[in-house]
């Protein structure tokens, strides 16, 4: 009895918020009361609709599923709906019916203390396109209105949006007299784009993070004068703006410390900024779709951060085919600028070689997370090429495909264990080409007396591929 | 340099930058200019102070010097306690019985010492996870107090929450 005799009870939560599997929370819920109390807030404090479908079931229209929501628990036992702080839902639920469907909107309305909204239409519903089937692109539409409806009395400050489905102009309007965003996230792959129009003025004061999915069309005057609004901003994250205008939207957000962006290089040569760019920024990241002039992306990289600031770099491609080297004169200058400041480098938009992963690990000391894109056979150097990043925990090296089918060579667990476990190395993640690789210390109870040891154990992740 | 003194009446020397780990120890002579924290007591002395204390000093002996996480980084915040990563000095650090374990955390909590106690709650998490109700309560020696019919209504609240 010593844990309850012992710990205060409100000791418990601090224990309980490591726990980010809901299994787990749920594990502990039903260990004793004093567990049940502390668990239980935490438990409820993140309310998630996931619909499991049988995908395996011939027709696509009535598959079996099954739904896991505590709506239900919530009509029953309403005064959990206090600890609800993030809610998200996913569009295809009022597929399963109705009275589901304004249920969540009845408990929706009651959570006093939400903070943030997720909503997304699931790609396996709406396969077709708006003319195919009118009925239920404009249900969903509805649907987003009639949540939207409901946030408009509650304390939310952060809401995403992921929908294959376009915005009607109903909706939009409802959206927009939402106030007090801090983080906003806007991903509409059909209809107009949205990019704020009408609501960046309100959200000014406010909004610090802002992600827009779709800005392909959108002439730069109108972005520019949207972002104008948005002095506050800290993160940005914009897909399908032209590259040129990018600059121009820097001068504009002299808070701005995360910027993720596409590049989108435009026939028209844009004027470079009236005003000297005075960005600091410490997050760039730039996906490319792998056919640009890499002197064209380096130049325009470096014209994005000409001071130091910048602890984290990510040249991302969308396609891997291995067209573009990374120049190594572009490495040189960003550690001239950057190099005691950069912790996280990715480059998998272009390719190196193993002299510029050596090159990087030596510029750039302060390096902890390193991924890159190899074309080569032999991965036997890669011990050699980060042997100088003394602060390195995560390698990842994608290996090119056509190179990669010609070599026998497998990266080992005893290989990833020799890395990690080298003095002074404190490499704890190693993925070559696609096989990972973790080791972590585990703590491991003596049965015989009750103490703790620890073991170094690494294993390989068939985790999701991480970016 | 900054005196100690704890509830059982034994005293510590330490430098003010390893005093400074604790949140607590800190507002107190920053609020009273004093060079004297007395005492940084626990609970009442109701188990022996000095043997989780010496624990506490020697990781802040350790962690002296590195930047105090701070309230208005939400995301720093946010991230710190998501990874379940222990760092390799404060595993073996943590490496202790339950009992001490649970002192540690005590301590950490008293004296506001933020990332101790993320040592402390991780380590403990990461015994929890996978596990069943059965074995958590053998875990920590704790017993079953519902009654059937609280478990069953539990079980059936919370039943969203299961393995899918």
């Amino acid at each position: 009895m010593w844990i309850s005799e012992r710990v205060p009870e409100d000791l418990l939560t601090p224990i309980f918020e490591q726990l980010h599997d809901q299994r787990d929370l749920y594990t502990c819920s039903l260990v004793s009361r004093t567990f049940n109390r502390a668990v239980t807030p935490i438990l409820y404090r993140s309310w998630d609709t996931r619909v499991v479908v049988d995908l395996s079931a011939n027709d696509r229209f009535k598959r079996p599923h099954k739904i896991f929501d505590p709506v239900q628990t919530f009509l029953e036992t309403p005064e959990l709906l206090q600890y609800v702080r993030h809610a998200q839902a996913t569009g295809s639920i009022y597929k399963y019916g109705t009275k589901l469907f304004e249920n969540l909107l009845t408990a929706l309305g009651k959570c006093r203390h939400l903070e943030s909204f997720t909503w997304t239409e699931q790609a396996d519903r709406l396969t077709t396109q708006p003319h195919e089937d009118p009925m239920a692109h404009s249900v969903a539409d509805q649907s987003l209105r009639a949540v939207t409806r409901v946030l408009h009395d509650l304390p939310v400050t952060e809401l995403k949006i992921r929908s294959y489905v376009g915005l009607s102009e109903e909706t939009w309007s409802e959206l927009i007299k939402i106030r007090g965003l801090k983080k906003l996230s806007l991903w509409c792959m059909e209809g107009q784009p949205r990019v704020l129009q009408g609501w960046s003025e309100t959200l000014g004061n406010t909004l610090t993070h802002l992600e827009l999915g779709r800005c392909n069309g959108v002439p730069p005057t109108v972005l520019l004068s949207v972002l104008s609004h948005l002095g506050q901003l800290r993160s940005l994250s914009i897909r399908g703006a032209p590259s040129t205008v990018i600059p121009h939207i820097l001068t504009l957000l002299p808070h701005l410390r995360f910027l993720d962006t596409d590049y989108n290089p435009s026939i028209a040569k844009g004027r470079p900024p009236e005003q000297p760019l005075i960005s600091k920024l410490q997050g760039l990241t730039v996906r490319t779709t792998g056919g640009a002039e890499p002197h064209n992306i380096t130049g325009w990289i470096k014209n994005l951060v000409p001071y130091p600031s910048l602890e984290s770099f990510k040249l991302l491609g969308f396609s891997v085919h291995g067209d573009n080297d990374l120049p190594r004169r572009f490495v040189l200058d960003m550690a001239q600028t950057h190099g005691q400041l950069l912790k996280q480098f990715h480059v998998t938009g272009a390719s190196l070689l193993w002299p510029d992963v050596q090159c990087v690990c030596a510029m750039f000391p302060m390096i902890e997370d390193l991924s890159v894109l190899i074309f080569t056979n032999d991965i036997t150097l890669i011990n050699e090429a980060v042997i100088e990043a003394k602060n390195l925990r995560t390698l990842r090296v994608e290996v090119g495909m056509a190179s990669w089918k010609a070599s026998r060579n497998k990266f080992s667990v005893e290989e990833a264990r020799e890395m990690m476990m080298r003095e002074g190395s404190k490499l704890r993640e190693i993925r070559v080409a696609g096989i990972s690789y973790k080791g972590r210390w585990v703590p491991v109870v003596n049965p015989e007396n009750g103490t703790t040891y620890g073991e170094f154990m690494v294993s390989q992740d068939d985790g999701e591929r991480n970016q | 340099m900054v005196l100690l003194v704890t509830s059982d009446n034994k005293n510590f020397v330490v430098d003010r930058e390893v005093a400074d780990r604790s949140v607590f120890v800190k507002n107190t002579l920053e609020a009273r200019g004093l060079s004297i924290a007395t005492p940084p007591m626990l609970n009442g002395g109701c188990f022996e102070l000095t043997s989780p204390f010496l624990q506490v000093l020697e990781y802040c002996q350790h962690h002296r010097g590195e930047p105090l996480p701070t309230t208005d980084d939400a995301n720093a915040d946010e991230n710190r306690k998501r990874t379940t990563d222990i760092g390799e000095w404060d595993r073996k650090f943590i490496t202790v019985d339950h009992e001490m374990l649970f002192e540690i955390i005590l301590a950490a909590n008293y004296l506001d010492i933020k990332p101790l106690l993320d040592v402390g709650c991780k380590t403990i998490g990461n015994m929890v996870k996978g596990k069943s109700p059965e074995e958590v309560r053998k875990l920590f020696d704790i017993v079953n107090d519902f009654t059937p019919e609280e478990e069953a209504q539990i079980k059936k609240e919370n039943e969203w929450a299961e393995d899918p």
